[in-house]
């Protein structure tokens, strides 16, 4: 079990990022993390990673712990070579490196080359694209192969938790379906967990078990998937739903914007 | 024509040799990616640690050379450790400048230590020449040349087949995709600093054997920048192509053009070639280009 309490997070020493967030993903499930840009998903997954400090940012308060191992202030490599890994927003793919190389370069932790290499049959399989492409350079790929060849890359290192950040960015509707279907196969037949970053919140609450909503470094909702596609303010917010299969019209959003600045 | 052919030979294993200055360069960039203008003075360095362990403290030479190699390995993973760690969040400029500035202590340093005059390396083998079809070849260049298709063939193995050099590529190609996979930057970013210093002595003990020891041998440095240039910073093999180039144009300026442009023109010739390069290919002839999709 992943477990978040009370986090927060600091940038340049001043600007407070996450106020204090708890969270809490169970060995197994898919859980999603929801909110807008700048709500602070990313931050919650680069605190968990130990990937804040190229932001110069720092977890300043709370704890970060899995299977009750403490995460906070560990290096990066430490806390891949406990099993979580993180795929990063953007894809971040080595683009001057073979997508072979790519993907064997994701096994460092795990082993010597040769037992990388006996791995890379298991990628293919799930991944028959980048199999094809295998020798090509990485930066060559379509968006689509590239985001398999990053979440391919972290499966390498063997993770128990897989921590991922915007898969569908910038994909088409049909890619994004794909991808998540594999992330979904990858929790059931491997029994990774996955922590889902998402803006595209109906396609993540399909495959997720539990939700989360972030919004300006707090958690404001929380709950299991299914309730929260059903929640109104999710699908108001969030699903761009208003009434049942209604477009929502622009004055809502502006009595949203209305509505959250009085509350934040 | 024989002179033509006497030329190309010696500049192309004269070409080895600046690939030998430029392969500790090479490293450097791909294990971190940083830029390092102070390898020159890192060789200087080696140099005058080589010499002075093996006439002064007057070891042998199979003690003396690795020795020396140990020693620039630890004054390498020292730079990084306590120049460029301190940085490593910083924009790459500042770590470009942090090897500048590294460039000028070190030249500062080693008159300091082993004062201005001209020291030398005792020769390893007999000057001799040798001569094949009329073309002559001082012996230590020849196999300096040899030793250095060696090293480099070592080194094209090691970050094609290894998976510390995997992981080298990986840093240099993204830092933080690098570690969100759990590659240990420090590590790798020490172990290059390390390589380009044992390489550093390598190079200081040919080239000190060849042109005798003292704080001129900066020079050198300004020509690590042509090789590199024209073969792509993070090549191996461009190393090599960009040395015997660097090799061949120097040799050859120096035999046709030097009569009539002046003693000097044969030094400039490769920075000019360097220009002329950079217009057509700005990221070296066999530098990888950005890749941009559209």
């Amino acid at each position: 079990m992943l477990k978040l309490d009370g986090v927060e997070v600091v940038y340049n020493r001043v600007a407070l990022v996450l106020k204090g967030v708890s969270l809490t993903v169970p060995a197994g499930q898919i859980v999603t993390l929801l909110g807008n840009n700048g709500a602070g998903k990313t931050t919650t997954l680069r605190a968990i990673s130990g990937l804040l400090a190229h932001e110069r940012g720092e977890v300043v308060r709370g704890r970060i712990t899995w299977e009750d191992n403490s995460l906070r202030e560990r290096s990066p490599d430490y806390i891949v070579r406990q099993g979580i890994v993180q795929v990063l927003e953007g894809r971040r793919v080595f683009e001057h490196l073979s997508v072979e190389a790519n993907l064997l370069s994701g096994g460092y932790t795990a082993g010597s080359m040769r037992s990388s290499r006996n791995e890379l049959e298991m990628i293919y399989s799930y991944f028959p694209r980048l199999f094809d492409r295998r020798s090509q350079r990485a930066g060559f790929l379509s968006g689509g192969e590239q985001q398999m060849l990053a979440i391919g890359r972290a499966l390498m290192a063997h993770p128990r938790v897989m921590l991922l950040d915007e898969p569908s960015l910038g994909l088409a509707p049909v890619l994004v379906a794909e991808i998540f279907e594999i992330v979904e196969r990858l929790n059931r037949e491997e029994g990774v967990t996955v922590v889902l970053v998402e803006q595209n919140a109906e396609a993540a609450l399909q495959i997720a078990h539990h939700g989360y909503v972030l919004e300006d470094g707090r958690i404001v909702l929380e709950g299991p998937a299914d309730k929260l596609r059903e929640n109104q303010d999710v699908a108001e917010f969030y699903l761009g739903l208003s009434g049942v299969g209604e477009r929502k019209s622009y004055r809502d959003v502006k009595t949203y914007r209305r509505r959250k600045r009085w509350l934040g | 024509m024989s002179e033509l052919m006497q030329l190309t030979v010696s500049g192309v294993f004269t070409g080895m040799l600046y690939a030998l200055l430029a392969l500790g360069f090479v490293v450097v960039v791909k294990g971190s990616g940083v830029i390092n203008f102070s390898q020159g003075e890192v060789v200087v360095l080696g140099a005058f640690v080589m010499s002075w362990l093996l006439t002064d403290v007057g070891m042998p030479f199979w003690l003396g050379i690795p020795t020396t190699v140990v020693v620039m390995m630890l004054v390498g993973a020292g730079i990084e450790r306590f120049a460029l760690r301190p940085l490593q969040n910083e924009s790459m400029l500042a770590l470009v400048m942090a090897t500048i500035a590294l460039g000028s202590v070190i030249r500062g340093l080693v008159p300091m230590i082993w004062g201005d005059g001209l020291r030398s390396i005792p020769s390893l083998i007999d000057q001799r020449r040798y001569e094949w079809l009329g073309i002559a070849i001082p012996t230590i260049t020849f196999w300096s040349a040899i030793m250095v298709l060696i090293l480099l063939g070592a080194f094209g193995f090691f970050f094609s087949r290894s998976r510390l050099g995997l992981a080298m590529q990986a840093v240099s190609d993204d830092r933080v995709a690098a570690q969100s996979l759990g590659i240990n930057i420090r590590l790798v970013n020490a172990v290059s600093w390390a390589m380009a210093g044992g390489i550093a002595a390598l190079a200081g003990f040919v080239w000190g054997s060849l042109l005798g020891v003292d704080h001129r041998l900066v020079v050198l440095g300004a020509l690590i920048f042509p090789v590199v240039i024209l073969g792509g910073l993070e090549s191996i093999v461009g190393a090599v192509i960009g040395g015997i180039a660097v090799g061949l144009v120097e040799s050859l300026s120096a035999g046709y053009l030097n009569d009539d442009l002046g003693a000097g023109f044969s030094t400039v010739a490769p920075l000019i070639m360097l220009l002329l390069v950079l217009f057509v290919r700005p990221y070296g002839l066999f530098g990888r280009p950005e890749i941009e999709r559209v």
